[in-house]
């Protein structure tokens, strides 16, 4: 049975808001609910539908100031704010401002636990609140939780598919055989590609899903930031290397791989029609282990309601709060 | 080896040479302008590799990007010894390398 919980939601883009769309259904209260200018607090529990058709009207969630949120009483921060890079702020200042209020806090934002982990652990180990995170890393699918339930020593490595836009993008130029401009300029008209697109396929979002998961596998042995990650992107491929791979059987696919060694993030020859080799913007992550072979897992690697999910479900797995 | 001799070859070395496992790789970049023979002709001298297969495909021409599909294949273990010479290589004539993801058995 699910323990009822009170929410507070930092960020209103797809996640944020799909986050407290769907938190009644499952058992979860939103006391609070703030965007980059405005929230909206209630302690026992704001009119979502009323908040998400305000937002939609005026394009701010409330009247109040974005600060007022940590002010009102809640049991879980959800920080769904944009990742941000280096110091990783706003977020990480959420962050520990809901640890050290003894609040748990899941994160959609990838930016925290990517670039200060260290720094994040620390806050957990001093809160009574705690700390996860599996939205962070491949939207819908299980990555974490599964690495968690496997016992991350065991974890030998983990690969794979982990962004949807480059994905999408290598997948048309193969099946297609049209250049990267073009598939680029489709993936941004279907909204699979964001109008600055760098993020993606540089390589950038699938490196740092990657640094958490080393950071994961390390067990603080080794700590890793993005700067460690050996980063390649897609944008130089032409429609010739994909032609050629395709005459061997073989296709090229943006692929992530961390270990407790380290992250490696690039493009890669992988034969086609196996498991690496999901079409459009289906992720995949394949987990190998030491005592239970290889692990596939795949899906919506992305989108408000899929990361959402995520989100929600790491609700579920905190403990209750003894305050 | 003796009709070799006599029709003038020179045999350096001769016994059998046990490649066992493969590689497929891309090269991109401007492949004809910084010299497609040099390039596989290096990877073949770091000792570690035999060239099986070797493919360009130039839509643009042979002065603009192209790509190359080379099979390489190596005796056991020395993938990783191969790959690291044509990492080196690409790099100093600046190509991009696609690798695979693992090596191959023969």
């Amino acid at each position: 049975m699910t323990e009822s919980k009170r929410l507070a939601v930092l960020g209103a883009g797809a996640v944020g808001s799909a986050v407290v769309e769907l938190a009644a259904s499952y058992g979860y209260t939103v006391t609070g609910y703030a965007d980059s200018t405005s929230a909206v607090t209630n302690p026992q529990g704001i009119d979502t539908t009323a908040v998400t058709a305000h937002k939609n009207t005026t394009g701010r969630v409330g009247n109040a100031d974005p600060s007022t949120l940590f002010e009102t009483e809640y049991d879980v921060l959800i920080e769904a704010t944009p990742t941000t890079l280096g110091d990783a702020e706003p977020g990480f200042t959420h962050v520990r401002r809901a640890l050290e209020h003894d609040c748990h806090v899941v994160l959609a934002n990838k930016g925290p636990i990517a670039e200060r982990y260290s720094e994040i652990m620390t806050l957990v180990d001093t809160s009574m609140g705690s700390l996860r995170f599996e939205a962070t890393v491949g939207g819908a699918i299980p990555v974490m939780g599964t690495i968690e339930d496997i016992g991350p020593p065991t974890v030998t490595a983990v690969r794979g598919v982990l962004n949807g836009t480059a994905n999408f993008i290598l997948s048309r130029m193969a099946a297609e055989g049209i250049d990267y401009e073009h598939v680029l300029a489709e993936a941004q008209d279907l909204g699979v590609a964001e109008a600055d697109p760098s993020f993606d396929v540089d390589g950038t979002d699938a490196a740092l899903k990657c640094v958490i998961v080393a950071n994961v596998l390390a067990g603080g042995t080794n700590e890793y930031t993005l700067t460690d990650a050996v980063v390649d992107g897609i944008t130089d491929i032409p429609g010739s290397a994909l032609e050629l791979a395709a005459e061997d059987g073989r296709t090229i696919r943006l692929i992530a791989e961390a270990s407790p060694e380290g992250v490696r993030v690039g493009p890669r020859l992988v034969p086609q029609n196996t498991a690496l080799a999901v079409s459009g913007t289906q992720n995949i992550v394949q987990i190998e282990t030491k005592h239970a072979g290889q692990l596939n897992l795949s899906g919506r690697g992305a989108g408000g309601s899929e990361t959402a999910s995520a989100v929600l479900a790491d609700v579920g797995r905190l403990p209750s709060l003894s305050k | 080896m003796t009709a070799l001799r006599d029709e003038g070859v020179n045999i350096i070395q001769a016994g059998a040479e046990q490649y066992t496992e493969q590689a497929v790789i891309l090269l991109i970049g401007h492949i004809v302008e910084s010299d497609l023979s040099d390039t596989l002709e290096r990877i073949e001298e770091c000792g570690a590799s035999s060239l099986t297969d070797v493919s360009l495909n130039a839509p643009e021409g042979n002065d603009d990007v192209s790509s190359a599909r080379l099979r390489i294949a190596t005796r056991a273990g020395k993938t990783a010894t191969a790959m690291t010479a044509v990492r080196e290589i690409a790099t100093e004539k600046n190509l991009q390398v696609i690798e695979p993801l693992t090596e191959e058995m023969i």
